[in-house]
């Protein structure tokens, strides 16, 4: 074998396990072509599926939607997905720096997968991440790789610029669209949508008899019917748009919406859901865990609210926690008395991060005994346990089920609640905030109606709420003199921002404070802005931009973990865009003022 | 039959690509034929683009030449030497091989010093002397540059230094099939990125060597 082959060979994963016998084996298979723009067809014919291994050059490897899938670099390696699915070719190779690539026939590597395992499971792994980032899997569709023409439902309804903006109006209605491909004899001209009508038409008071032309966006943002979904958002996104038109061959074929491309991708995270629902063992909950971090990180890659993300880490928590609970009863038979399976914080709220610890606790039906209480300390075992096992780390706090304190029946429970309110003392009174963000995610529905609403009344208390407020107006929010960030230093040596304890822990503090008060019963953040401006506790203006501050720090964080791949809240200023650090400093300031709305209101007569 | 075999060697007004080369590569005790000797000598086929990897061969020569200072430049020992072929096999499978191959043409760089030693290889060995077109990287090159107005001297013309100008890789010392497979390389991306898009007669590429 030629000893700079077996070299660049050990260098390439996963050429590199062969044993010496099989790598010169692979060797005398290969050839060795010089690739250039002007024999790419014969050095990568489109009829025979090979394996390709680049030695030396770049060349991109392209989509038959023109997308660039890879920039293969020496040692990167395309082809298999062919070889392996037997499927035609489809992708094709730029050439961006002429080269030399190996290239190996069906059959040797067919020989090289039945002689070596691990070559084997190489290309298959290999292949599942092409296919989930390259094409439809072959059930669930996977909706960025939809094309446009896919989802268009119906004909475009057209208007011409010339017609009237009633007659513009009364074909929206008459056709129910919420807008109109405005067309010039064949071609597309404009487009003309709700929000034109109310902003440019009668917010100013316009004639409704003037021309459409007048009042259409005008050129129109458009894509091929052929292109993909993916391309349609990332469009929308960049022109920040809710529409576009949609043209084939230069002619316009419809419109999509960011409703059609909201509606196509709620049915992807259910594959992961109904895998959790499958699985019958801890195992293989774990197994299906371990698809977290890079599903979600795939998907906050393709959707536009980064948000969505949140609630559905939410969800898959919620799955795994139930699967859990189902998996302990199918095994130790039904509770001998009804309980309840307690979620506080995070996931209560449904805004756990990558980060998120597990919370959580046990309300046990007052009728349990010492008796019966093994089977409620084995599952509490079982699921933190589990939850553990499933990424969910351990509380530091011992908020867990497996703790005594916390695996309680309705009476103990009450009357802890009850010391927490009534005779508030400082430190007390930071350790249970937490429980007052709590969910029952599995049990006796009636049970938990009973000891939450109890908790409820209690909780409006005056001067709790006032200690609390006090306590939490006292939170320094990092934003000083002239707007300036406040940072501290990381272990990391930058300068960071801990947008967690000092903004989104702030304002889930002043909303909890405003909903306890109030009686609320929902306890996520929004649900809860949103219950406090219909009750008009709070203004709509203050309501909308606390959540959206919150919006926008839970988002600033996950982005941050999926793309550090660390599971820390600290951001640093100067790493953002200058957008970004605007948007920051606006929602501090948001929170300071929102804190000092709740000292106003609560804070005289606490601590 | 050996006529038209002869007259497919001479015969060089093809496009370069339509032929099949043998990329060789000789190492060798020193500089001078009569004097020195051939330590082994190593070949692969190509047919461009393609260079077929299963066509390499490298043949030790069994000799009993004292090696000097050649060792510490070609790393082989008078051990490895000593299990070689003799050099009758040796040159013997080059004539196999060339004339396995139809339209075949030898590819050297630096092809006068190697077919040197081969022609004299073959008196040693009273064969006849029929070699096929040659085409030598090294003299390629070197006219390349200077019809860009570069003065080769100062560019340099080593197999590395060539290869280098052409964005190849660095590839391990030297050894007659490192050697012969870096010829084939460099080979394949002078021609196409001087000669990719337009045909080009073999005849304008090949060396013919004072015999």
């Amino acid at each position: 074998m030629i000893e700079s082959t077996r070299a660049f060979l050990n260098a390439c994963a996963p050429f590199d396990q062969l044993s010496d016998e099989l790598k010169s084996y692979a060797e005398a298979q290969m050839i060795l072509s010089y690739l250039c723009q002007d024999n790419v067809l014969e050095v990568v014919p489109r009829e025979v599926p090979r394996l390709y291994l680049v030695k030396q050059g770049v060349f991109d490897l392209i989509s038959t939607e023109n997308r660039l899938i890879e920039r293969l670099e020496p040692g990167d390696l395309f082809g298999y997905p062919s070889l392996m699915t037997g499927r035609p070719i489809t992708n094709r190779v730029e050439v961006v720096q002429d080269g030399l690539l190996y290239a190996m026939p069906q059959a040797a590597f067919d020989a090289l997968c039945n002689a070596h395992k691990g070559f084997a499971d190489y290309f298959t792994k290999a292949l599942q991440k092409r296919l989930l980032t390259e094409t439809k899997p072959s059930e669930q569709s996977d909706w960025t790789e939809l094309s446009i023409a896919d989802v268009l439902h119906r004909e475009p309804v057209r208007v011409s610029a010339d017609s009237s903006l009633q007659q513009a109006a009364r074909l929206m209605q008459a056709e129910s669209v919420s807008c109109l491909l405005v067309t010039e004899g064949d071609s597309l001209c404009g487009i003309l949508t709700d929000k034109d009508i109310r902003n440019r038409v009668v917010a100013e008071g316009q004639s409704y008899d003037l021309p459409v032309r007048q009042f259409m966006t005008s050129p129109v943002h458009s894509l091929d019917s052929h292109a993909l979904l993916f391309e349609a958002m990332q469009t929308m996104s960049l022109h920040n748009v809710h529409h576009l038109a949609v043209t084939q061959q230069g002619l316009p074929k419809g419109v999509i919406t960011v409703t059609d491309l909201i509606s196509q991708q709620r049915s992807e995270p259910l594959y992961l859901i109904n895998a959790i629902r499958k699985a019958g063992s801890v195992t293989e909950l774990e197994q299906v865990a371990r698809q977290v971090p890079d599903h979600l990180s795939q998907f906050a890659n393709r959707v536009v609210d980064v948000k969505r993300v949140g609630d559905i880490l939410a969800s898959f928590t919620d799955a795994f926690n139930h699967q859990l609970i189902r998996l302990y009863i199918r095994q130790h038979g039904v509770a001998p008395y009804p309980f309840v399976w307690l979620t506080f914080g995070s996931q209560a709220r449904k805004d756990q991060s990558l980060s998120s610890d597990q919370d959580n606790g046990m309300l046990l039906d007052d009728a349990v005994g010492e008796k019966a209480m093994g089977w409620y300390r084995g599952l509490a075992e079982f699921v933190c346990d589990g939850l553990a096992r499933c990424g969910l780390k351990l509380c530091g706090g011992n908020i867990m089920a497996t703790n005594p304190k916390l695996c309680l029946p309705l009476g103990q429970w009450l009357n802890k609640f009850r010391r927490w309110i009534e005779e508030p003392d400082k430190k007390a009174l930071l350790h249970s905030n937490i429980f007052f963000d709590r969910r029952a995610l599995y049990g006796d529905q009636a049970l938990f109606e009973h000891f939450d609403s109890q908790i409820a009344a209690m909780a409006g208390n005056q001067i709790f709420l006032a200690n609390l407020a006090a306590n939490s107006a006292n939170l320094a929010v990092p934003i000083g003199l002239f707007n300036r960030f406040v940072t501290v230093k990381s272990k990391y040596e930058d300068e960071v921002l801990d947008i967690k304890t000092s903004g989104i822990a702030i304002i889930n503090d002043i909303v909890r404070i405003h909903a306890l008060a109030n009686k609320l019963r929902v306890c996520a953040t929004p649900q809860r802005l949103q219950a406090l401006g219909e009750k008009k506790v709070l203004q709509a203006s203050e309501c909308r931009d606390l959540k959206a501050a919150w919006q926008f720090l839970v988002q600033l964080r996950l982005q941050h973990q999926l793309k550090e791949k660390r599971d820390d809240n600290l951001i640093s200023p100067d790493t953002l865009d200058s957008l970004t650090r605007r948007q920051l400093k606006t929602a501090f300031r948001v929170i300071k003022e929102a804190q000092e709305g709740l000292a106003m209101r609560y804070a005289r007569g606490g601590f | 039959m050996l006529d038209w075999l002869f007259k497919r060697w001479r015969d060089d007004s093809l496009d370069w690509r339509d032929y099949q080369y043998l990329a060789i590569d000789l190492e060798l005790t020193g500089l001078e034929a009569d004097k020195c000797d051939i330590l082994s000598i190593a070949w692969v086929a190509l047919k461009p683009p393609n260079i077929e990897l299963a066509s390499a061969r490298e043949f030790i020569v069994n000799t009993q030449a004292p090696l000097g200072q050649s060792p510490t430049i070609h790393g082989l020992t008078q051990r490895e030497l000593g299990q070689g072929s003799s050099l009758t096999k040796a040159v013997e499978a080059l004539f196999e091989q060339t004339a396995a191959m139809r339209n075949c043409v030898w590819l050297f760089h630096h092809a006068s010093l190697d077919m040197a030693f081969l022609q004299l290889a073959c008196k040693k060995l009273d064969k006849p002397w029929a070699p096929p077109p040659v085409v030598d990287t090294l003299v390629l090159e070197g006219r390349s540059l200077r019809q860009a107005g570069r003065e080769p001297k100062a560019e340099g013309l080593s197999l590395a230094q060539c290869r280098e100008r052409y964005g190849l890789p660095a590839y391990p010392a030297h050894s007659a099939m490192e050697d012969a497979l870096a010829t084939a390389e460099l080979f394949l991306s002078f021609a196409y990125q001087h000669h990719g898009q337009s045909g080009l007669r073999l005849s304008r590429l090949t060396y013919r060597p004072l015999i």
